[in-house]
């Protein structure tokens, strides 16, 4: 009770100001709140944006193998696996410029059946399993994904797998570089897919999306399954994924130095299409969240300053009590705990004011990207923000205070008035 | 009096002059601030909507019905001669005109027979006026008799290579379809045009056409293209092979890029192999799309009337539901627009006046929170004003004046600082104008009523308070 009244009591007129210093604290923390919400908003609206165009991603491939014309037309030719783009990318390359990128390596292959009666085309994906769920979707039917110690297994989606007569536990010959079969086990069977940066789909074989020009359906199996197949290490295709979307240009530039001398590999990035489509709202969220900051960087000199008149006043109080035989840190701790409870009150009453007087909603302008109007959101972020700008104010308006009770000799602290 | 009050006001400042001079400081620091972001605003809504008008905002289309393809020149000359506009472009489009293009590269070749990659797609003519970032517009009714009719536009984004229109003999592709071959700008490729209205097509390839540039297609079907290997066996084609599903009408709106000569020369031989066997085309053999670009964002719909005028005066009638035989009607690209860029500048605008009337609030309140702690610190003398025979009134123009010369000392602060910021480029004299006034004007109004507070109290009751 006694540290209530010490912490609490006593106040006077000045309690007015204390009054007064709370309400100003109330309102910056709202002023930050809401306007950190809106920044807030705007950045979740670009970050998802971003999680659909993935501008962080770079594709490595080489030329398209015509082979992959020539040879399902040619008839009565053995069952052939060919390569989708010409295997040129070496990755010991791709890793030795990708610095903190992550590589994801593929090999693409047709598998080419004929028979007698039919010939059957199936796409064949050498993935490493973890990393190619980072970008590409697969949604499992029955059985099991991938994993990355798996041999001699494969994921089949639904119109491959019929085409191929196959179900979980069920296995089918593949034809390796070396002119020996090698079976493959069905472990997986997807009834939908998404693989990022597909090759383009030029004959006809099981398909997830009939519609497309991509390729939408096929067998994957693990790099490692893949080499055993091709017979060597060379990749058809690679994604590597930038740590930030900042960091495509630098990557993209390192990649084309490293493969300068062979024209046959592209680099293709997205990075520059998706900066130009969410330009406008980019460019109008920086500029909203300096005024954001500078809003929350000007709230802190207005606070410090009441607080600092009333910490002044309390200054005697908070010496006699040191002079009484209170140690410093126990005489200053009233003083703390006030701060405290004025900073709380306010990020707390600045926070609700904002979330229920804040806009629901706020229009950015994103004439491209069409992101549609922004809903400000208050996270741990926001709630930092005010916490941080109230706390700040504290700080600067109790600091001469402490600095003068642990400095300055005792008995002129005592002997001050206020002031 | 006046000159009495205005000489203890002056008195009483310098006596409290760090505490003055800290809210004159504050107070300039949010004029500064308030200023800075006023410019900020106007700057950033000069650039959203120059990266508008860069991508085709100042665009708009003129759809052309029965007009012959020679009057299609006569009318874009004349559109350009009597309209002030920046340029017109009448294009010569695959899908308008039932033609495609093939596109084919040598990939391989020995003594005996030659392969070829190459990929179908739409065909475009232009001539050297073309930007194909944003002059390519793509009426999708063309494609779907179902769907309505409205254009979009489709930037073509040179990636690599020269950013320009092809002269005569030369072409740009869309970069998938480079990737898809392998090849890089400074390749020579064969174009096979085809015109797909009767069966079988008619066909022209021209040869030993060099690629200039490649680039992004943004739009719906981006690397939307029909691959196809050809192989020559001794100086002939032996084989074509396709996707089985490929189609033999325009299906994408990627385009390959041509001058506008070949296309227009091809379209003469088509019109007259189609008199020579009696036939009559599904569509009209000619150009049906003129691309007009006013010269900024806000003048396009004083272009829009001036346009409409001329072609009506030259015996043309608007008709957009069904085209009629020399009708013509104005169509808006679909979201990129000048009414779109002009909506999207107002979000910035709007967004901008929610974030400056935070600041001004802000502004406001502190200025308050100081004018409160002034009166505290003062309640004291205050009480003695009172007590020796000042007025209320007197009282209130008293410390008025002082926040009068608080406020005086910020505007000249925050313009020393302003006239700084001016020197090296950044802020303006109409935006620190606007938020001195603004600003000053939000600190009196929240600073003066707190003035009022102590003289509703009696002289007594404040000096025993503040004893």
């Amino acid at each position: 009770m006694i540290w209530a009244k010490l912490v609490f009591g006593g106040f006077g007129r000045r309690g007015v100001e204390a009054v007064i210093a709370g309400l100003v604290l109330i309102i910056a923390a709202a002023i930050v709140a809401g306007s950190g919400m809106v920044v807030e908003g705007a950045a979740s609206a670009l970050a998802r944006a971003e999680r659909t165009d993935r501008p962080d991603v770079v594709q490595v491939k080489a030329r398209f193998n015509r082979a992959l014309f020539e040879t399902p037309r040619s008839g009565n030719l053995p069952p052939a696996t060919l390569p989708v783009y010409e295997p040129l990318i070496d990755p010991e390359k791709v890793a030795a410029v990708a610095g903190g990128a992550t590589v994801l390596a593929r090999q693409s292959f047709l598998r080419n059946v004929v028979s007698p009666e039919a010939f059957l085309n199936v796409y064949i994906f050498g993935i490493d399993p973890n990393l190619e769920r980072r970008v590409s979707n697969f949604s499992l039917a029955r059985g099991r994904f991938l994993r990355g110690g798996d041999d001699a297994v494969a994921v089949v989606d639904q119109a491959s797998a019929r085409a191929l007569g196959v179900d979980v536990g069920n296995v089918f010959p593949v034809r390796r570089a070396d002119g020996q079969d090698l079976n493959l086990r069905v472990v997986g069977i997807l009834d939908a897919l998404r693989l990022r940066d597909p090759p383009p789909r030029t004959v006809e074989a099981p398909s997830l999306g009939p519609d497309t020009n991509f390729v939408s359906g096929g067998v994957f199996v693990t790099l490692r399954t893949s080499r055993t197949i091709f017979g060597r290490e060379t990749l058809t295709d690679a994604l590597l994924i930038a740590k930030t979307g900042a960091d495509v240009p630098f990557l993209v530039t390192r990649l084309r130095e490293e493969f300068r001398l062979e024209p046959g590999v592209f680099i293709v990035e997205q990075y520059s299409r998706f900066r130009r489509k969410v330009h406008d709202f980019a460019l109008t969220l920086v500029l909203f969240t300096v005024i954001s900051a500078a809003t929350a960087l000007l709230a802190d000199p207005f606070v410090a300053t009441l607080l600092h008149d009333v910490y002044a006043e309390r200054r005697r109080q908070y010496a006699t009590l040191i002079a009484l035989g209170f140690s410093p840190a126990r005489g200053i701790a009233a003083g703390v705990a006030f701060g405290l409870a004025v900073a709380l009150s306010g990020v707390i009453v600045g926070a609700i004011i904002a979330i229920f007087l804040g806009p629901k909603h706020f229009a950015m302008p994103s004439l491209m990207a069409d992101l549609g109007a922004i809903e400000p959101i208050f996270d741990i972020r926001v709630a930092a923000g005010a916490a941080g700008v109230s706390a700040a104010a504290v700080i600067l308006g109790i600091g001469p205070t402490i600095w003068r009770l642990l400095r300055r000799p005792m008995a002129i602290t005592l002997a001050e008035t206020g002031r | 009096m006046r000159r009495g009050l205005l000489w203890l006001a002056l008195v009483d400042l310098r006596q409290a002059w760090l505490r003055a001079g800290l809210a004159a400081l504050a107070i300039a620091l949010a004029i500064l601030a308030v200023g800075f972001f006023a410019r900020q605003i106007e700057l950033r809504q000069e650039e959203v909507l120059g990266s508008y008008e860069a991508i085709g905002a100042t665009n708009f289309i003129v759809d052309l019905s029965g007009v012959a393809d020679q009057d299609v020149d006569t009318l874009a000359e004349a559109i350009r001669a009597q309209v002030g506009l920046r340029s017109v472009e009448a294009p010569y489009s695959g899908i308008a005109t039932n033609m495609l293009g093939d596109t084919s590269f040598l990939v391989f070749e020995n003594e005996q027979q030659k392969e070829y990659l190459g990929a179908r797609t739409n065909v475009l003519g232009v001539d050297g006026a073309f930007e194909p970032a944003r002059d390519y517009y793509v009426n999708f009714h063309d494609l779907n008799p179902n769907a309505p009719r409205r254009v979009l536009g489709i930037p073509l984004h040179i990636t690599a290579g020269v950013e320009r229109a092809p002269d005569p003999g030369e072409m740009l592709i869309a970069s998938a379809v480079a990737e898809y071959v392998g090849v890089r700008p400074g390749s020579e490729a064969a174009v096979e045009l085809v015109y797909a209205g009767i069966q079988p097509p008619i066909v022209r390839r021209l040869e030993n056409l060099r690629l200039i540039g490649v680039f992004d297609v943004a739009g719906p079907d981006e690397g939307r293209f029909e691959p196809f290997w050809r192989l020559a066996a001794e100086g002939h084609d032996v084989l074509t092979v396709r996707r089985p599903d490929a189609s033999v009408a325009p299906a994408t709106t990627v385009p390959v890029v041509l001058n506008a000569e070949a296309l227009r020369d091809f379209l003469v031989s088509v019109q007259r192999e189609l008199d020579a066997r009696g036939l009559t085309p599904p569509r009209p053999l000619q150009r049906d799309q003129l691309v007009l670009r006013a010269n900024s964002i806000v003048e396009v719909a004083a272009t829009e009337s001036a346009v409409r005028s001329l072609l009506q005066q030259r015996g043309l009638t608007q008709e957009c539901d069904v085209p009629r035989a020399k009708s013509f009607c104005l169509r808006l690209p679909e979201r990129n627009n000048f009414q779109a860029a002009i909506q999207e500048q107002a979000k910035l605008a709007a967004g901008g006046a929610f974030f400056g009337t935070l600041l001004l609030v802000l502004v406001a309140v502190g200025a308050a929170g100081l004018q409160v702690q002034t009166v505290l610190t003062r309640w004291h003398d205050y009480g003695v004003l009172q007590a020796v025979g000042f007025s209320p009134s007197q009282i209130i123009r008293y410390f008025g004046l002082q926040i009068i010369f608080v406020l005086l000392g910020s505007l000249v602060l925050a313009a020393v600082a302003s006239a700084v910021l001016w020197a090296i480029g950044a802020g303006s004299p109409a935006s620190f104008g606007w938020a001195a006034g603004v600003s000053v004007l939000a600190a009196a109004v929240a600073a003066l009523p707190v003035v009022t507070w102590p003289v509703t109290r009696s002289p007594a009751e404040m000096l025993r308070e503040a004893a």
